[in-house]
């Protein structure tokens, strides 16, 4: 059995608006191994980019908060820590990186300046030893004359190339959790082949676990070992990869599985999901995604279900699949 | 003989580049070098290619909202205008033609004026052309958001009060508010989250049926296009390498970017195995194109003739063009 | 198959109530919650409100002297005294309120009005028109304004309505900046692009698209460029080349009472006017902040 890097036990992350407070995270329970990549799938506003903030302690104060839950890292708290041992983490044990290489990059400093900081904060490397890590560090990412480009801005480089510094930034003091936001859905497809193809070499080389966050399932199958799906705050579907993909049991899985061009042939109609995600100001009372879903049942509309683990891990958030397990439990 | 609805003849499109106190013209960015394409009549044909390889200048530049540099564009068998005669329809012309070739845009967050109701943005095209009065262009607008399936009465809601899937469909709306022959989608559903995407893909398949359009589908994504278009045009930096159907292009792709570009889709499914051929390099610069072939700097099979000669286009199957030396 | 693809969407979209909300409409609600913004909006009805109605309010005429009756401190009979030549003091002061408002709206209306045009056609057309009028803005910017105010009141003479053009004249570089500058952006969004596919005229979308859009802006500016107009008035009647006596304005009116007699014996003739001056000012800058907030989408939150 795989030892877990990264435990999430319970959390709530809740952001106050103008029209009140909506929980954008909602008891969610997440494992990640370690060196492993685990896939956080679902359309926008449901939650993925609020979780891994919230992970890194990042939530936008004062209108975000988490006010539930555990975060254990290497069996520690983090929502524990004073902010001074958070700095500590951030960067040195779990790092991140954005959708956006551009904004995520100061345009005023250089890319050795920018990466150097972070070596000489977490590692204390100075002068001619930080320049070499530096070297090295773009060198493994790929980035071709690494020696003359860690003397570049940021505006020099072209958008795969800033996120691969952005990579090589977030490797520099060799973490053990990474999380990776959108990391590819700015780039061009083959700019994203390469850089998917570097993280995952990078992942296993270095054996660190890797937190995807995405809405591109084929980034997804590429990459993860593990997927989970959310829906409006919650996960909807948790487990292993090819189950997921395999044998989505929520409908909403099988109705994102099914929008998905690549395998419908020319003439088809795509089967969409109806509908959109609802407000978090306005959920429904029972299951989230009962008024898109293509079998509702009456429960549907009262409670929420629970996710339920069936086999080998895999969980799912359904009521139907949850009636469907029992029936075949009591034969 | 097919029905041409559209002949794009050696269209060009440079934007100077300018330097200096006296914006003295350095060069030209081209955004758009040379291409030739048509399109028949019902079809749906697909622009792909990564960013800034001069897709979405194209649709542009074909429709006059950009000033073209060279070539022609004809469209339903009258000419738009032809830079090397030195023609080109009058104002008043190009106003009427207008209603025949409209656009979808890619940002619905930006594509909607804030300030305008749904209404008067749906009827703003009837209205200008005097197709209807204003009390039948209203009915109209309704009719129209119903078919895009939004409720009639949003006419007098603010674009705010959607979100971006239903600001879509009141793009596509207003698109065919002037009951056009032809559509240029430029990305229409790249802003959009997967279960919109396929809601919106579905509404244009089910609108270009009804109405009898034909589209120029412009798009990154290779799976939408594969599955959406009819005939497919493969971009790199401002000129095609391949334009082949649909079916041609994704059995038997033939230049060696398409080849790379289709096996840089990422996997649909885990247990696939994908042979992935990955690109060295970035993109260069459209401001200073590599001689030749454009594609030699990161072309797998690069020979000595593609670093000095521009290939030809040559057919290798019916209706499949290719520019390569290898053939 | 059209009532199917109808049918099929209808559940798609549950948007609850029938008549939307516009910007402008949510905008004014957002003011209405700015505390400082009320203020500067009560404040400011309440001085249009005396200045139009100041016949009816006092009694007595705005030149009406009284020989006998002069230097007055403030009783029942004269709110605020009465000055040298035993004119009411309120009287000229709500008198005055009318030059004053009056010079800050005619005079930032005439640089609004040339700013927005010239701003509008340089940012939409661009290249040479755009150079040519920024050139100008440029020149015009040169002008250190009080200086070039004061030369041209003394050249034209000190009047009311010289005050009004000159201040416009002098400012409407600065809101022609900010309106090309503005109208550049709206420009290059996809909306314009829309209208132009759908065939409209330049004229049809500088006038429908692109000046609503900036009209935020331009309001929000106009707010403030009535303070600084009513600030230029104020100094350049103190200079004595603004508005002429006997015609009340408040800046004549500290004007009148620059004597250290009168600074030192007879407060009333001071500091009224100047303390109207500031409350008028600091309204104006209230409610143009507020109006700032309110309107600008960008600082949604």
């Amino acid at each position: 059995m795989d030892k877990n890097i990264l435990q999430i036990e319970g959390l709530v992350t809740e952001f106050s608006t103008s029209e009140g407070k909506v929980t954008a995270v909602n008891n969610i329970d997440l494992n990640i191994k370690k060196g492993k990549i685990m896939g956080l799938v679902g359309e926008s506003g449901c939650g993925k980019s609020v979780t891994s903030l919230s992970i890194m302690r990042l939530v936008p104060k004062p209108y975000g908060n988490i006010s539930k839950g555990k975060i254990l890292f290497k069996d520690k708290n983090l929502l524990d820590l004073n902010e001074e041992d958070m700095r500590k983490v951030r960067g040195n044990d779990i790092s991140m990186i954005f959708q956006e290489p551009m904004t995520a990059l100061n345009p005023v400093f250089t890319i050795g300046y920018q990466i150097g900081e972070v070596l000489e904060l977490h590692l204390g490397l100075k002068g001619k030893e930080n320049l070499n890590r530096c070297i090295g560090l773009l060198e493994k990412v790929g980035i071709p004359r690494p020696e003359k480009v860690v003397h570049e801005y940021p505006h020099q480089l072209s958008g795969g190339m800033r996120q691969r510094v952005m990579i090589a930034m977030a490797l520099s003091c060799n973490p053990e959790l990474l999380i990776a936001d959108e990391p590819t859905t700015a780039l061009d497809v083959t700019i994203q082949a390469q850089v998917l193809e570097i993280m995952k070499g990078l992942s296993k080389e270095l054996n660190t676990a890797i937190l995807l966050i995405t809405h591109d399932l084929g980034v997804v199958a590429e990459m993860c070992h593990d997927v989970a799906v959310m829906y409006a705050g919650r996960i909807v579907e948790e487990g292993n990869v090819k189950d997921i993909f395999m044998n989505p049991m929520h409908y909403y899985t099988k109705g994102l599985m099914a929008s998905r061009p690549n395998l419908v042939k020319k003439g088809e109609r795509l089967k969409c999901i109806p509908g959109m995600v609802p407000s978090l100001h306005n959920m429904p009372k029972g299951c989230a995604f009962e008024p898109r879903c293509s079998n509702p049942m009456d429960i549907c509309k009262e409670k929420m279900p629970e996710l339920i683990e069936y086999e080998n891990g895999h969980k799912v958030r359904c009521w139907a699949v949850e009636m469907e397990g029992n029936r075949n439990h009591g034969r | 003989m097919e029905d041409r609805i559209l002949e794009v003849q050696s269209l060009k499109k440079y934007f100077p580049i300018k330097k200096g106190v006296f914006s003295r013209k350095v060069g030209d960015i081209k955004a758009v070098d040379d291409i030739s394409f048509y399109i028949n009549r019902g079809e749906i044909f697909g622009l792909v290619g990564e960013s800034g390889c001069g897709k979405s200048t194209t649709g542009r530049t074909i429709l006059n909202l950009l000033e073209p540099t060279g070539g022609s564009v004809t469209f339903d068998g009258r000419r738009i205008y032809d830079v090397e005669e030195n023609y080109r329809l009058s104002t008043e012309e190009m106003a009427l033609m207008r209603r025949d070739m409209q656009m979808i845009f890619q940002d619905p967050y930006a594509s909607l004026d804030p300030r305008m109701s749904v209404g008067a943005i749906v009827t703003e095209g009837m209205l200008k052309h005097k197709i209807y009065d204003k009390k039948e262009a209203m009915e109209k607008a309704k009719e129209l958001l119903e078919l895009c399936g939004l409720p009639a009465s949003s006419i007098k809601k603010y674009p705010h009060e959607f979100s971006g899937g239903q600001r879509q469909r009141i793009g596509i709306a207003r698109s065919l508010a002037l009951n056009p022959k032809f559509i240029i989608g430029d990305e229409p559903i790249a802003a959009l989250d997967v279960s919109i995407q396929a809601q919106v893909l579905t509404l244009m398949q089910d609108l270009i049926e009804q109405f009898d359009l034909t589209c120029l589908f412009i798009s990154h994504d290779l799976c939408v296009v594969r599955y959406f278009c009819d005939r497919i045009g493969v971009m790199y930096l401002g000129s095609f390498v391949e334009v082949g159907t649909s079916d041609h292009l994704f059995e038997n792709p033939m230049h060696p970017y398409t080849q790379a570009l289709l096996s840089a889709i990422p996997k649909s499914m885990p247990i696939e195995e994908k042979q992935r051929i990955i690109l060295q390099g970035d993109v260069p610069s459209p401001a200073n194109p590599p001689k030749g072939c454009k594609f030699h700097t990161r072309c797998p099979y690069v020979k000595d003739i593609c670093k000095e000669q521009v290939p030809e286009t040559k057919e290798l199957e019916t209706d499949h063009f290719v520019s390569c030396h290898l053939y | 198959m059209a009532n199917n693809i109808a049918n099929k969407s209808s559940n798609i979209s549950k948007v609850q109530g029938e008549e939307g909300t516009s910007l402008w409409k949510i905008g004014a609600k957002r003011l209405i919650k700015n505390k400082l913004a009320v203020f500067g909006i009560v404040v400011l009805s309440i001085l249009i409100i005396l200045s139009v109605l100041a016949p009816v309010i006092t009694p007595y005429d705005r030149d009406e002297t009284n020989l006998t009756n002069t230097y007055q401190k403030p009783s029942k009979e004269h709110w605020l005294g009465t000055d040298e030549l035993g004119r009411d003091v309120f009287t000229r002061l709500i008198y005055g309120g009318r030059v004053s408002l009056s010079v800050g709206l005619v005079s930032t209306s005439i640089s609004v009005i040339i700013g927005v045009l010239l701003g509008a056609i340089g940012g939409y057309y661009g290249k040479v028109v755009d150079n040519i009028i920024m050139r100008i803005v440029d020149i015009f910017m040169c002008f250190p304004f009080f200086i070039m105010a004061i030369t041209i009141a003394a050249i034209l003479g000190p009047s009311i309505w010289n005050v009004m053009i000159i201040s416009g004249i002098l400012s409407w570089p600065s809101i022609a900046r900010i309106v090309r500058a503005e109208v550049m952006t709206v420009k290059e969004r996809e909306f314009v692009e829309a209208s132009k596919a759908l065939g409209l005229t330049p004229i049809e979308i500088i006038f429908r698209h692109i000046l609503p859009n900036v009209l935020a802006v331009v309001i929000v500016y106009t707010t403030l460029g009535i303070a600084s107009g009513i600030l230029s008035e104020a100094g350049l009647s103190f200079l004595g080349l603004g508005v002429k006596q006997p015609q009340p304005s408040w800046g004549n009116m500290l004007s009148a009472a620059q004597n250290l007699r009168s600074l030192r014996l007879h407060w009333w003739l001071w500091v009224p006017p100047g303390l109207l001056v500031f409350i008028t000012i600091l309204s104006i800058n209230f409610l143009g902040d507020g109006l700032r907030d309110a309107l600008d989408p960008k600082l949604k939150h």
